[in-house]
């Protein structure tokens, strides 16, 4: 039997004293500080050198090089973009970089031509603190020659109710003839998330995947129908109203050219006055709308409307991925060949817009191509 | 009670412009060399900052109610700093004499508005860190919470006294613009100690300390605009994230290690020397795809300090002081991804002073004067920014007092402190020149209870005429036998 004198000699302090308790504490926390040794490597040391040069085979049987001079070069990291212009011998140099990847374009008017910039660029240069990086972009002359999106209108007007049904897409004939949109397919791709994402070609098999909505000019590719004339813009709406009336902030768009309509849906509203595209795929009975801040804007001339295995890219006519935040946090999804790189898009809710830097100028690289502008500028530039 | 322990140094080597612990001494132009004063003996706990010593220092009950009022404005000031800050705070600080130990308990509840931040959405973003978080805005930001702490003393051997502390800070921060964002700062550090008396004249002491502390951003707009921030690295290059809601998070660890020992080789002289060494390591995080936290960067601090200080007393009347101190601190920084340096920075700091105070015979009198002379040598490396500076200036500090004794039971008090500083470690300024008034009175030797109340007046102004004004005022009233 333990009587209480037991119980009161049964204490903590009497097993383990106190100061014990303290001592083993302390241990602890002198061992528990540990330093770490710096990195060997430094950044803010990368070099890129690059020689631009003009392949005038194009233009003469016998293949030469030209250096070319004081033309623009967009420098652009995950950082930010900067530009320089190359020196008497097609040179630039940068030194001091960051690592990142780095993506290079360059532009420079025509000496001769002024409707052709001769237009270059390389992607993906991986440049690492310390390391030269050497090498050579080949300029090619592009004329601006044929029907682009000229502007993406989808982010919404500054709004506190979720509003965004206002956005629209406006193309642009830069070309010195009349082209025709009879039979032309815009479409939004936002699918083929499993794979190698929307708008990438997928099986490798010339075709780019991920559908998810398909709108329709009237007509049949070639017939000549529905003309846009040589500099025009065309205004495709979601709803070709005066939204204003329900946002102040939104855009009067009752005077576009052409409204998306859903004509599988009850509710989409349809402006008399306006020509439709209209849906291609009866299971879809939303209207033409895209994500705010990402997505894939595809506009082909029809003649593929096959869309479930795909759009061949050989009837793309134009394509734009927009995203709101740069690689390496977001992936670039759409193929390479009708875009190499994507606009970096407003934020949400902002009023803002993407419009070509010059109108209709497409080099196939919307990340310098497209700038952000405060205010939508529906049918101008 | 530590931020940061950056903080804390280069608010030391500079000036102190934030609330003072003891109202007297900050009256009497900030004279802690020389000064006669309860809080300035040499001591493990005064000097040594050994919380097992509180139990020979403290040998009275108190309760200790301070509120307080600080403001500053100026343009001498970086580029993420603010135009003006104005801090409200009110400190309750109790000390009870237990049977077997002291213990002292307080609580500080602080509110601080600061106008017109530029951009920057850390509360401190000049830490040693590169890795900024800035919005695209100007804007107020409010900053409040409250601080608990303890500390407790006793003895469990004869002589051999041991300590303990723990503080737990909170504070919320709320931007009043886009991108609306909202902090939280959560502040958890303790430490233990030790301390040995061998003699009357000879202590000696060690301290472990432990730190944790959070600071947590959110920007999420209140509006449908998405939230777009940029992640600086260094001074130049910055990322854009944008979302509707954008986190990020700093996560710092420090362990400090302390020795000190005081000791009295002769009559009236009392030295104290103390060494100090810390270590921290600071993460810079954010959530990124699947993983819950994605480290951007990290940030390393190592510290190292020595000090020494005397007393001597050649007459009753007359105290002379004198002071040292030597600080090392190196500091560097990654990108963790790429393992890659971007910063690397060793702070040195070097000073010596000296000064007296004197209790006049035939005057209620006690004046009082100090002189400091110290070099910094700052050596940074801002790799990613192509930046490299060396600074090697000096500096000195000027300090005076006087204390009028009106009755018994009235103080009147007046200070001044000017000081020039050839490098401004903490803006960057050269030639940073520092005048400083203050004034204050006490009500003593009321049975209940004490009051001294002090206020304060900074200017200071760099070589190119930027300049900082600080006001701060404070009343601490002491009531005994609670």
């Amino acid at each position: 039997m333990m009587n209480m004198s037991d119980f009161q000699s049964f204490r903590l302090e009497n097993i383990f004293p106190m100061s014990f308790l303290f001592v083993i504490i302390f241990i602890i926390l002198i061992f528990s500080g540990c330093a770490e040794n710096p990195p060997v490597m430094v950044d803010g040391q990368g070099q890129l050198e690059i020689v631009v040069l003009w392949d005038t085979s194009y233009v003469d049987s016998i293949k030469t090089y030209i250096p070319v001079e004081n033309a623009r070069a967009i420098v652009a990291s995950r950082y930010s973009a900067k530009i320089c212009y190359t020196d008497m011998d097609g040179r630039i140099c940068l030194t001091n970089l960051p690592t990142s990847k780095y993506g290079i374009t360059i532009r420079k008017q025509h000496p001769v031509d002024p409707d052709i910039i001769l237009v270059g660029a390389k992607q993906d240069i991986d440049i690492i603190s310390g390391k030269i990086v050497v090498d050579t972009i080949y300029v090619k002359p592009i004329s601006s020659a044929g029907i682009s999106i000229n502007e993406i209108y989808c982010s919404g007007p500054v709004n506190n109710f979720f509003f965004f049904f206002d956005q629209f897409i406006e193309l642009y004939n830069s070309s010195d003839e009349i082209k025709y949109l009879d039979g032309m397919m815009v479409m939004r791709f936002s699918s083929n998330t499993a794979g190698k994402g929307p708008g990438a070609d997928e099986e490798d098999d010339g075709d780019i995947d991920g559908v998810t909505y398909a709108f329709k000019f009237p007509g049949k590719p070639g017939e000549k129908n529905y003309p846009i004339y040589p500099k025009q813009f065309v205004v495709l709406a979601s709803d070709a109203v005066d939204h204003r009336f329900v946002c102040a902030t939104s855009y009067d768009l009752s005077s576009a050219n052409w409204e998306f309509y859903n004509q599988y849906s009850p509710e989409d509203i349809d402006n008399p006055n306006v020509p439709n595209l209209i849906n291609m795929r009866p299971d879809k009975t939303a209207d033409f709308l895209i994500a705010l801040t990402s997505d894939v804007v595809i506009l082909s001339d029809g003649r593929d409307s096959i869309w479930q295995d795909g759009i061949d890219i050989l009837t793309v006519v134009d394509g734009v991925e927009y995203q709101s935040n740069p690689h390496p946090q977001y992936k670039k999804t759409l193929d390479s060949r009708i875009d190499r790189s994507y606009v970096l898009s407003p934020p949400r809710y902002s009023g803002k817009s993407m419009q070509r830097r010059e109108p209709g100028l497409d080099t196939n690289d919307s990340l310098s191509d497209f700038e952000i502008k405060d205010k939508a500028t529906p049918g101008y530039q | 009670m530590k931020k940061n322990y950056l903080i804390i140094t280069l608010f030391i080597i500079s000036f102190n412009l934030t609330f003072s612990q003891n109202e007297r001494i900050s009256a009497l132009g900030n004279t802690t060399i020389a000064l006669r004063d309860f809080d300035l003996d040499l001591n493990l706990y005064d000097f040594g900052k050994n919380v097992a010593f509180l139990f020979e220092d403290q040998k009275f009950d108190v309760l200790k109610i301070r509120p307080g009022i600080s403001s500053t404005k100026g343009d001498y000031r970086r580029f993420f700093d603010y135009e003006s800050s104005s801090i409200y705070s009110l400190n309750f600080d109790g000390i009870k004499i237990l049977k077997d130990g002291v213990f002292r308990g307080y609580v500080v509840y602080e509110v601080e508005l600061r106008k017109n931040v530029n951009r920057s959405l850390k509360r401190y973003p000049y830490t040693g860190i590169p890795f900024f978080i800035a919005d695209t805005t100007v804007g107020n930001f409010l900053y409040n919470g409250p601080k608990v702490g303890f500390q407790y003393s006793f003895e469990f051997m004869k002589n051999l006294l041991m300590g303990i502390e723990l503080n737990y800070q909170i504070v919320n921060g709320l931007k009043d613009v886009y991108s609306r964002a909202k902090s939280l700062y959560r502040n958890i550090d303790g430490n233990l100690s030790l301390a040995y008396k061998l003699s009357d004249a000879f202590s000696i002491g060690g301290k472990i300390s432990q730190l944790d502390n959070k600071e947590s951003i959110e920007a999420k707009s209140e509006d449908l605009f998405d939230a777009e921030i940029f992640n600086y690295r260094g001074d130049t290059y910055s990322f854009r994230r944008r979302s509707q809601s954008i986190d990020q998070t700093y996560r710092e660890k420090a362990t400090a290690y302390s020795i000190q020992t005081t000791f009295t080789p002769i009559n009236d002289l009392n030295i104290g020397l103390k060494s100090d060494y810390s270590l921290s390591n600071l993460k810079t995080q954010y959530p990124y795809g699947m993983l819950k936290e994605y480290e951007e960067g990290h940030s390393v601090f190592e510290n190292l300090s020595f000090a020494i200080k005397a007393h001597y007393l050649p007459f009753n009347n007359l105290q002379i002081g004198f002071e040292s101190e030597y600080e090392d601190n190196n500091s560097w920084s990654r990108i963790s991804e790429l393992a890659l340096m971007i910063w690397k920075w060793n702070l040195k700091n070097f000073k010596i002073g000296s000064g007296y105070s004197y209790r006049f015979k035939n005057l209620p009198l006690i004046s009082v004067s100090e002189f400091v002379i110290g070099k910094i040598i700052s050596d940074s490396s801002k790799y990613i920014d192509n930046k490299y500076v060396s600074h090697n200036r000096t500096y000195y500090l000027i300090k005076t007092g006087l204390e009028l004794e009106i009755s018994k039971q009235i103080f009147l008090r007046g200070g001044y402190q000017r000081g020039k500083f050839g490098f401004d470690p903490v803006r960057g300024g050269k030639n940073v020149e520092l005048n400083k008034i203050s004034g204050g009175v006490g009500l003593y030797s009321f049975k209940s209870f004490e009051l001294d109340f002090v206020i304060e007046y900074t200017f200071q102004k760099n070589e190119i005429g930027n300049s900082n004004k600080y006001i701060n005022s404070q009343m601490n009233l002491r009531l005994f036998n609670y």
